[in-house]
């Protein structure tokens, strides 16, 4: 019988320069994961609170716990940048900054600087809170000694809105309403916590 | 039939191992770019607001390439950058000037993660390439651990290359076919009846098809983590038929009785026309996507699985208590 192998390797090199922005000593605020009790989202942003993350499950282990509450912290620190970019991202200066060295690593670290670069370069801000769901987690793995889990989610943008700072208009960007799926990859380091190393994401419905 | 699994999976990795029909092949999300929940999109490598692209830059590269008098030139998105300041040295890979903090951070920093050797260092890119001005932007300062001591960290290992080790390390195998027409032993020959419907199904739905397989490599300090998982399996029944294409779906049915009457999730409702002998093929299509150091990629491989021979009679099996008793006493002659 005939056997065939077709190997095709897609490189994408996410090396990102950037280039925008100033950055000056704005007051920190410490990430504080939003929780309340209206985990579905509705259609527009709404003032009421929400649940940014689902009600983890209670049979998962405790391996698999760790990297969920190390994802969120991931997340909440994400978030608390997006509702002021123009806060410091040098962990001498910041204390948000500093806990983004304990939830990232190099290129993890480097994209959301990234990210938060091109808010700056944009001039906006979010209000309102993240609400992210469909939330799976892959591992965690170890080969070669090292441990890694993947953690996807579906991030839903329904419960916040994109705002340019300068005049207080909503920001005019349809890619601010599409609700985005993202994989993270997270390691274990040395000292006991888990960062994430790496973020892929695409618009999707989900 | 094992060994011709296994042979599949040794080719695949033999030809990883070798660098072989690797095509590169840009990728891009859905909307052409690297994009954040904030609506912000970055493309080709490019944030809003520069021209710096990150991508000239090669995994293995932490200099500026020297021209013809030997003097390094250091360069972004075409544009020349002072190869050293106050902010150290330029990085191709990255793109940026780095230099190793002075003093370190203290051992209980977050940014040492833990570790205990190596350096921290300091990396800042340049600011609004497009106006030209290449003035280092320390508010978008970056930190990170590099494994060595170097005044300028050494070029990293090919994330690529990893990738492939890591793929070959994976022990990815071709699925085993399921179906009916039903084996009545370990040999790979089965027997089914003309016009009854044929079942497929992945008798090993485990590693790949229901759970992706996560894995990683280290070298140096540096990590690529892969993630393989079965996207699809295509079929034939070895009879001039198109493929079947039923993603990873199939089901295997609860009895025999059940599969007489009931249309298959997967396979085919009228079963083989004639009778004869047949081979029933499934080629797996694995995506592994992968990622570190900078880069991911994609790797897809094709995988065969173990080929089983039908006997297709016009003679109805017996069928007891959901299970044929009785094996056919025919000779089939291979067809299709």
């Amino acid at each position: 019988m005939k056997k065939k192998l077709v190997v095709t390797a897609v490189t994408l090199t996410t090396l990102l320069v950037g280039v925008v922005g100033c950055s000056k000593s704005e007051p920190v605020s410490s990430p504080t994961p939003t929780v309340s009790s209206a985990p579905v989202a509705s259609p527009s942003p709404s003032p009421t609170a929400v649940q940014s993350f689902p009600t983890p499950i209670t049979s998962e282990s405790a391996e698999v716990a760790a990297v969920r509450a190390a994802w969120q912290r991931y997340a909440t620190v994400r978030d608390s940048y997006g509702k002021n970019p123009a806060q410091d991202v040098d962990p001498d200066k910041s204390q948000l900054a500093k806990s983004l060295y304990e939830v990232a690593s190099g290129d993890g670290v480097r994209d959301v600087v990234d990210s938060i670069a091109t808010l700056r370069a944009e001039g906006i801000h979010q209000e309102g809170d993240s609400v992210y769901r469909d939330v799976k987690i892959l591992g965690p793995s170890t080969t070669d000694g090292v441990t890694v889990a993947q953690v996807s989610s579906c991030h839903d943008p329904a419960h916040r809105k994109m705002i340019v700072t300068a005049t207080g208009a909503e920001y005019d960007n349809p890619n601010a309403k599409k609700t985005l799926r993202s994989t993270v990859t997270m390691q274990l380091f040395p000292d006991g916590k888990w960062r994430v190393t790496a973020r892929e994401s695409r618009f999707a419905t989900c | 039939m094992l060994r011709r699994g296994l042979s599949g999976v040794l080719v695949a990795a033999g030809l990883l191992a070798a660098g072989l029909v690797v095509v590169p092949v840009p990728v891009a999300s859905a909307d052409g770019g690297i994009c954040t929940e904030w609506g912000t999109c970055t493309v080709s490598g490019t944030i809003p607001g520069s021209a710096g692209s990150g991508s000239s830059g090669s995994a293995g590269s932490s200099s500026g390439k020297k021209s013809s008098g030997g003097k390094r030139v250091c360069r972004i998105d075409g544009r020349e950058v002072p190869c050293s300041g106050d902010d150290g040295s330029w990085s191709s890979r990255r793109q940026e000037w780095c230099k190793k903090l002075d003093p370190q951070p203290p051992a209980d920093d977050p940014r040492w993660e833990g570790k205990t050797e190596g350096a921290i260092y300091r990396c800042v890119r340049p600011t609004n390439v497009q106006a030209g001005a290449m003035i280092p932007d320390a508010g978008l300062a970056t930190y990170e651990w590099y494994p060595s001591q170097e005044a300028v960290p050494q070029p990293p290992p090919d994330p690529a290359v990893m990738a492939r080790r890591i793929v070959a390390g994976m022990g990815l195998k071709p699925v085993k076919i399921g179906s009916i027409p039903y084996a009545f032993d370990e040999s790979t020959q089965r027997y089914g009846t003309v016009k009854v419907p044929v079942w497929l199904w992945i008798e090993n739905k485990g590693v790949g098809v229901s759970k992706p397989v996560l894995a990683s490599a280290a070298e140096r300090g540096y990590t690529v983590t892969a993630k393989a998982e079965v996207v699809k399996v295509v079929w034939n029944l070895g009879d001039g038929s198109p493929n079947i294409n039923c993603g990873v779906n199939g089901i295997k049915p609860g009895s025999a009785e059940y599969a007489l009457k009931n249309s298959p999730a997967c396979g085919r409702k009228t079963g083989y026309s004639k009778h004869g002998g047949y081979t029933i093929t499934a080629t797996s299509y694995w995506r592994v996507t992968w990622n570190g150091i900078g880069q991911s990629g994609v790797i897809e491989l094709e995988l065969e699985a173990d080929p089983v021979d039908v006997c297709v009679t016009e003679i109805h099996t017996v069928i007891t208590n959901g299970q044929p008793i009785k094996k056919p006493s025919i000779k089939c002659e291979q067809r299709g």
